[in-house]
C-alpha cells in the first residue's frame, strides 16, 4: 500500500509532464508557504519546519515565469474547424513602444537539506539549472515587418528597429546555512552558489537606426551592435561535447543570497532577502558580435543605371540584389575568444506577515528584479490557511507586468512523507491563459523527514515566591 | 490513508484533464497561411550620366573627343589611310633577260686537253630605271631578288661559272656566285639576290653582271661543244633606295568614308554645328616632298538624295605641301591642313548641314614638285593621309534624336499587387528631352510604353547667352510617376525588350545655341512605391 502511495503520484506527474507546456519570476505566492522547504531558495533565512527533506531529483522543483506584452489571443483565434488564425493587427494593437519578453525558468536537480547541532542551524544542498532571458522587442520593428517601410509609424521618420537579447543558462551549486539568533527571534541565513555556465547572450549595444526619405525614398541606416555570446557560435554540436565539458564547460561564476527574518511578537514578522548577487565569468566557446563601423551612417540610394539595366534581363533578381545591396551595407564582425562578465539579474524581497494564529497568517510582500538595466517591481499579499500539517493553501493577489489581475494561489500537500506542491502567481493565467499575458507556475516533489520529537526544552525552575514579611506588630 | 489518496487521485486527474483540452491551442501547425500585405518604399536606381557616358552606352564612344577644357567634339568621319603611296608605286625595276652562248673551237679543245683554261669575261650592263628616265637610282639594296641561270651544256667539265655584280656587296664583301660544274644537258641554278647593295654613285641606275667561265683541263669540251646559258635578273622588292625619283604625279581613284556618328540614332533631325572643322593629315615617312592637291570633297545623303561638293571653296588651302623627312629619322613626318568655316567661306557649315552618310574624297599628290633632291626610302615606307571632321558640340540641336534598346526578362510576379514609379530627373544639358520607354516582343511591337501615350518631358538646363553654356548651379528637373497595376505588370511578362528613345532640342525648341560640355551630367532618381501579397506558411507541414 505504502509503495502505491509512492508511486501512483510519481507515474500521475511524469503523465502530467507529458501533457505540460511550459510558458515562459517573481515567485511571489510561494515566498508565503511555509510548509514548502524550496521557500529557502527565495529567503535563505526561511528554515522548512521538518527535520530532513530531499527533494525527487528532477521532480522537486519546476518553476517557470513567463511576462509577456501581449495574451495568446491578441495573437491567435481558434476558428470553428479548430484551425488558428493568427491576428496580426490585433497584436500591433496591443503591444507598446517599448515590449519585453521575460522568461524564468528553473529545474532541479537536487535538493536536500536539514537540522544540524539540535536544530539550531538547517543546511542545504542543491543542484538546479536555471534559465533566464530577456527579449526587448520594439514596436517600430514590428510596424515596419508588417506593414512595410510606408506605415506612418516609420515612414518619414527616424526610428530604432533594433531588438536586443539577453539570455542566461546556468547550473547552480548552492549550499545555505542558516540559524538562529536572539532567542530565536531572528532567523538568518546565506547562501553561497558556484555558477556553470552553458549558453549565455548579453546585449551591451543594441541600435539600428532606419529611416526612409519621403522624397525619394532613400534608406538610411546606422548600426551599433554589441553582443556577446557563449555557447551559441556552434550550437548544432553543443551536445556532441564530451560529458565534462557539458557539465562544467569552463564558465565560472559566484553568487550569494542572503536572508533574514525577524519575529517581532507572536503575531508579526518582517523579513528580507537579496538573491543572486553574482556573476558568471564566460570564457567557453565565445563570439562577440560587433558592428564594423559603430555609428556610422550608411546610406542605400539605389543602384547605378548600368546595374539596373543588367537586371533587365532577369527582373525576378531585383528584389534579391536590393537585399544584398541592404546587407552588403552593414558589416557585423564576429571576434572570437573574447573572456566577459555577465551579471545575474539580482532579485530583492522585503516582506511581513501577520499572524492572528497558528493557522492563518497574512503576508505581505515587495519585490524586484534587476535585469538588463530594467527593474521590474511586483507586490503582493497574500493569505495563507494552514490546514492541519497536510495541507497548506495560499490565496495571493499579486501587481506585476503591468497586470492588476493576477490572483495567484498554493496548495502543498502531505500525504506521509511525500509533499506535492503546486504554486502560480497567477492562478486565472494558468486557467484563463489564453486571456493573460503573464504566468507563472512551480511544482514539485519532496520527502519530508520530520525526525524524532523535539525534547521539550527544560523549564525553568518556578523562582518561589518569597512573601513579603510582614509588619512586624509591636 | 484512503481518503487522502483519493483527493490525491482527484486532484491529479483534473489536471490531466486540463492540460489536455489545452494542448489543442498549441497545436500551432494548424495556423493558417498569413496573407502578409507590406507597402514598401525602394530606391532603385541614382545615377548621373554625362555626355561621354551616354555616348559609351549607345556605342559610340570611338566618335568622340574630348579637350583638355571638357568640350566635346564628334567625330563625324574618321579613316586611316584615304590617300596612300607606298614604295611600289614609286619604283618598279623590270626583270632583265640576257644569254651566255659559248661554242668551242678546236684550238680551245686542244688547250683544254692540256691545261685549264678561262674564256674571256662577258659583261652585261643594265638599266634599272629603263621604265622611267626621271629616276636616278643611286644606291640600292635589294629586300627580294633573284638570279635565275638555265643551263645547257653539251660537254661534262669540272669547271665553273662565276657571276660577278660588279658594283656590288653583300655585307660588305663583294658579291659574287659560282655555278658549276658543267653537266651535260639541262640544269638550273638561282642566285639570291637578298640584302645585296648596289652602289651606282659612279654610274647611276646601271649595274653590270660579268660573266665568268672556267674550265677545268679535260678530254672535255671538244670543238662543237656548246654552253647555252640563260640568265634573268629579277628585283621585284627594294628594301632601300637612294637617289632622286624624278617629279611625278599621283591620281588614286575617288575614294568614300562612311558615316558613323550615332550608332543607335534615328534620325539627326535638324542639327546645327557651330564652327565645324575637317582636317587632313598626310603621314609621309618616304624621303620625298610632295604637293596635295584636293580635287573633290562632297558630301552626299544617300536617304535625302542631297549632295555638296565644296571642292571650290576649299580656295588657296585645297594645295598644300608636305615635306620629305630627313634621311636619318626614325619618325615620320605629319603634315595637317585645318578646313573651317574661316578658311573655305562658311563651306563647312553647307557640307555638314546636309547630314551626310558618305563623303567623296578625290586627291592629288605631286612628289618633288619643286626643286631636285634627295630621294629615299625603304621597304616599309609609306605617305598617306587621315581624313579627319570634328564637330564641337556646339550649335544648335532640333529633333536630335536616340534610341537604345534592352534585353529584358521578368516573370510573373505573383506577389507584387501594384507599384507606383517616381522619377527625379535633374538635367545638367542644356537640351531639352522628350522621352518615351517602351516594352515591346521580340517582333518589336509595342506592349506598354511607360508614359503611356505621352512624352516625359523633361526641360534643359538655362542658358546663358553669353557663353552659351548652362547657368551655374541651374538645372532642368521633372518629376514623374508611373503606376503599375496588376494587369499591366502581367502584360510585361511578355515583353522582350525595353526600348528607349529620345528626342533633345538645344533651348528655345531648338533656336538658339549651346555649348555641351563633358562634365554636364544628367541626374536619375529612380524609386518605386511597391504593394506586396504574399501567403505565409506557417505551422509545420
Amino acid at each position: 500500500m505504502k509503495k502505491r502511495i509512492i508511486v501512483f503520484p510519481i507515474v500521475t506527474m511524469i503523465l502530467l509532464l507529458a501533457t505540460f507546456r511550459v510558458f515562459p519570476q517573481h515567485d511571489l505566492t510561494l515566498y508565503s508557504m511555509d510548509k514548502v522547504p524550496q521557500r529557502i531558495y527565495l529567503n535563505p533565512s526561511f528554515i522548512p519546519e521538518q527535520k530532513t527533506y530531499v527533494g525527487i531529483p528532477f521532480l522537486s522543483g519546476m518553476h517557470t515565469t513567463i511576462a509577456n506584452p501581449f495574451s495568446y489571443n491578441n495573437v491567435l483565434t481558434r476558428e470553428a474547424d479548430d484551425s488558428l488564425y493568427f491576428e496580426a493587427e490585433r497584436f500591433l494593437d496591443k503591444i507598446s513602444k517599448n515590449n519585453h519578453i521575460n522568461l524564468f525558468t528553473s529545474f532541479d536537480f537536487l535538493s536536500v537539506g536539514g537540522k544540524i547541532s539540535k536544530d539550531r542551524f538547517f543546511i542545504n544542498f542543491g543542484i538546479r539549472e536555471r534559465t533566464s532571458l530577456n527579449v526587448y522587442l520594439p514596436e517600430n520593428l514590428f510596424y515596419m515587418l508588417w506593414y512595410g517601410n510606408t506605415t506612418p509609424q516609420v515612414y518619414g521618420k527616424q526610428v530604432n528597429i533594433s531588438p536586443a537579447l539577453n539570455a542566461s543558462v546556468y547550473d547552480e551549486w548552492s549550499f545555505t546555512f542558516s540559524g538562529y539568533a536572539l532567542k530565536k527571534k531572528l532567523t538568518y541565513g546565506a547562501t553561497v552558489k558556484y555558477l556553470s555556465g552553458r549558453i549565455n547572450v548579453t546585449t551591451k549595444k543594441s541600435t539600428f537606426d532606419f529611416y526612409t526619405d519621403p522624397d525619394n525614398y532613400n534608406i538610411l541606416m546606422r548600426s551599433d551592435f554589441e553582443v556577446q555570446t557563449s555557447g551559441i557560435n556552434d550550437i548544432d554540436s553543443y551536445l556532441n561535447q564530451r560529458v565534462p565539458s557539458l557539465i562544467f564547460p569552463g564558465n565560472n561564476g559566484f553568487a550569494v543570497d542572503l536572508g533574514a527574518n525577524y519575529q517581532i511578537n507572536n503575531h508579526f514578522s518582517v523579513n528580507a532577502s537579496v538573491l543572486d548577487l553574482g556573476f558568471i565569468n564566460w570564457r567557453s566557446r565565445t563570439m562577440t558580435l560587433v558592428s564594423h563601423e559603430p555609428g556610422k551612417e550608411f546610406t542605400y540610394n539605389g543602384m547605378s543605371m548600368h546595374e539596373f539595366a543588367d537586371l533587365f534581363s532577369d527582373f525576378s533578381k531585383f528584389g534579391t540584389k536590393v537585399l544584398d545591396s541592404l546587407k552588403h551595407l552593414i558589416h557585423i564582425d564576429s571576434v572570437y575568444d573574447v573572456k566577459y562578465r555577465s551579471n545575474l539579474p539580482a532579485r530583492f524581497n522585503i516582506g511581513g506577515s501577520y499572524s492572528p494564529d497558528e493557522k492563518n497568517h497574512i503576508n505581505i510582500l515587495l519585490n524586484g528584479i534587476s535585469s538588463a538595466h530594467h527593474f521590474y517591481p511586483a507586490l503582493s499579499v497574500s493569505y495563507l490557511f494552514n490546514w492541519t500539517r497536510y495541507l497548506g493553501l495560499t490565496v495571493s493577489y499579486n501587481l506585476f507586468n503591468r497586470q492588476y489581475t493576477n490572483f495567484g494561489g498554493g496548495i502543498s500537500i502531505s500525504a506521509g512523507p511525500m509533499q506535492l506542491y503546486l504554486v502560480s502567481d497567477n492562478l486565472p493565467g494558468l486557467i484563463f491563459y489564453k486571456g493573460t499575458n503573464n504566468t507563472s507556475f512551480q511544482f514539485g516533489i519532496n520527502i519530508l523527514l520530520k525526525g524524532k520529537a523535539a525534547k521539550p526544552e527544560p523549564k525553568e525552575p518556578d523562582t518561589p515566591v518569597i512573601p513579603a514579611p510582614e509588619e512586624t506588630k509591636q | 490513508m484512503k481518503i487522502r489518496l483519493y483527493k490525491f487521485l482527484v486532484l491529479s486527474f483534473i489536471f490531466l484533464l486540463f492540460f489536455m483540452s489545452c494542448k489543442k491551442d498549441f497545436e500551432f501547425n494548424k495556423i493558417k497561411p498569413l496573407t502578409w500585405r507590406p507597402d514598401l518604399a525602394i530606391p532603385l536606381v541614382k545615377d548621373g550620366i554625362t555626355f561621354e557616358m551616354a555616348l559609351k552606352e549607345t556605342g559610340g564612344e570611338n566618335n568622340f573627343y574630348i579637350d583638355d577644357a571638357g568640350d566635346i567634339s564628334m567625330l563625324y568621319y574618321f579613316r586611316d589611310n584615304a590617300f596612300h603611296i607606298s614604295p611600289g608605286d614609286l619604283l618598279t625595276i623590270p626583270s632583265f633577260p640576257f644569254s651566255y652562248n659559248h661554242q668551242f673551237t678546236t684550238e680551245e679543245q686542244q688547250i683544254i686537253s692540256t691545261q685549264d683554261m678561262n674564256i674571256t669575261p662577258v659583261d652585261y650592263v643594265f638599266n634599272l630605271a629603263e621604265n622611267d628616265p626621271n629616276v636616278e637610282i643611286d644606291k640600292l639594296l635589294v629586300k627580294e631578288g633573284t638570279v635565275v641561270v638555265n643551263m645547257n651544256n653539251t660537254f661534262n667539265n669540272d669547271g665553273h661559272f662565276v657571276i660577278r655584280f660588279l658594283n656590288a656587296t653583300k655585307n660588305g664583301i663583294p658579291f659574287s656566285h659560282i655555278t658549276g660544274p658543267f653537266i651535260t644537258g639541262s640544269s638550273s641554278d638561282t642566285i639570291d639576290l637578298s640584302n645585296v647593295l648596289f652602289d651606282l654613285l659612279s654610274s647611276p641606275n646601271r649595274i653590270t653582271v660579268r660573266v665568268e667561265c672556267l674550265l677545268k683541263k679535260s678530254d672535255r669540251p671538244i670543238a662543237n661543244d656548246m654552253i647555252l646559258d640563260d640568265f634573268t635578273l629579277k628585283i621585284p622588292k627594294v628594301g632601300r633606295f637612294e637617289g632622286y625619283l624624278g617629279q611625278r604625279t599621283f591620281n588614286p581613284n575617288q575614294a568614300s568614308v562612311k558615316v558613323t556618328v550615332f550608332n543607335n540614332a534615328y534620325t539627326l533631325g535638324d542639327v546645327y554645328f557651330e564652327d565645324p572643322k575637317a582636317s587632313i593629315t598626310l603621314v609621309n615617312s618616304i624621303g620625298v616632298p610632295a604637293r596635295i592637291t584636293i580635287r573633290k570633297l562632297k558630301a552626299t545623303n544617300s536617304v535625302s538624295g542631297f549632295s555638296q561638293d565644296i571642292t571650290d571653296k576649299l580656295g588657296e588651302n585645297a594645295v598644300f605641301s608636305v615635306p620629305s623627312p630627313s634621311i636619318t629619322a626614325t619618325e615620320p613626318v605629319l603634315k595637317s591642313v585645318d578646313y573651317s568655316n574661316a578658311n573655305t567661306g562658311n563651306s563647312m557649315d553647307v557640307l555638314f548641314n546636309i547630314k551626310p552618310d558618305y563623303v567623296f574624297y578625290q586627291i592629288t599628290a605631286e612628289i618633288n614638285p619643286t626643286k631636285r633632291g634627295i630621294n629615299f626610302f625603304t621597304d616599309t615606307s609609306s605617305m598617306y593621309a587621315n581624313l579627319l571632321v570634328k564637330l564641337p558640340l556646339y550649335g544648335h540641336f532640333d529633333h536630335l534624336t536616340v534610341q537604345d534598346t534592352f534585353a529584358f526578362s521578368m516573370n510573373k510576379q505573383k506577389e507584387i499587387e501594384s507599384a507606383n514609379f517616381k522619377t527625379n530627373i535633374v538635367n545638367g544639358f542644356p537640351l531639352q528631352a522628350k522621352m518615351q520607354v517602351y516594352f515591346t516582343d521580340k517582333t518589336f511591337h509595342k506592349i506598354d510604353s511607360m508614359a503611356g501615350n505621352n512624352c516625359i518631358m523633361i526641360k534643359e538646363a538655362p542658358v546663358d547667352p553669353v557663353t552659351h553654356l548652362p547657368q551655374p548651379g541651374m538645372f532642368g528637373e521633372k518629376d514623374t510617376s508611373f503606376f503599375y497595376d496588376r494587369q499591366r505588370m502581367d502584360n510585361l511578362v511578355n515583353a522582350d525588350y525595353i526600348l528607349v528613345r529620345a528626342v533633345l532640342n538645344s533651348s528655345d525648341e531648338g533656336s538658339t545655341n549651346v555649348k555641351i560640355k563633358a562634365t554636364q551630367t544628367l541626374k536619375l532618381n529612380f524609386s518605386a512605391e511597391v504593394k506586396l501579397k504574399k501567403n505565409l506558411e506557417t505551422g509545420k507541414k
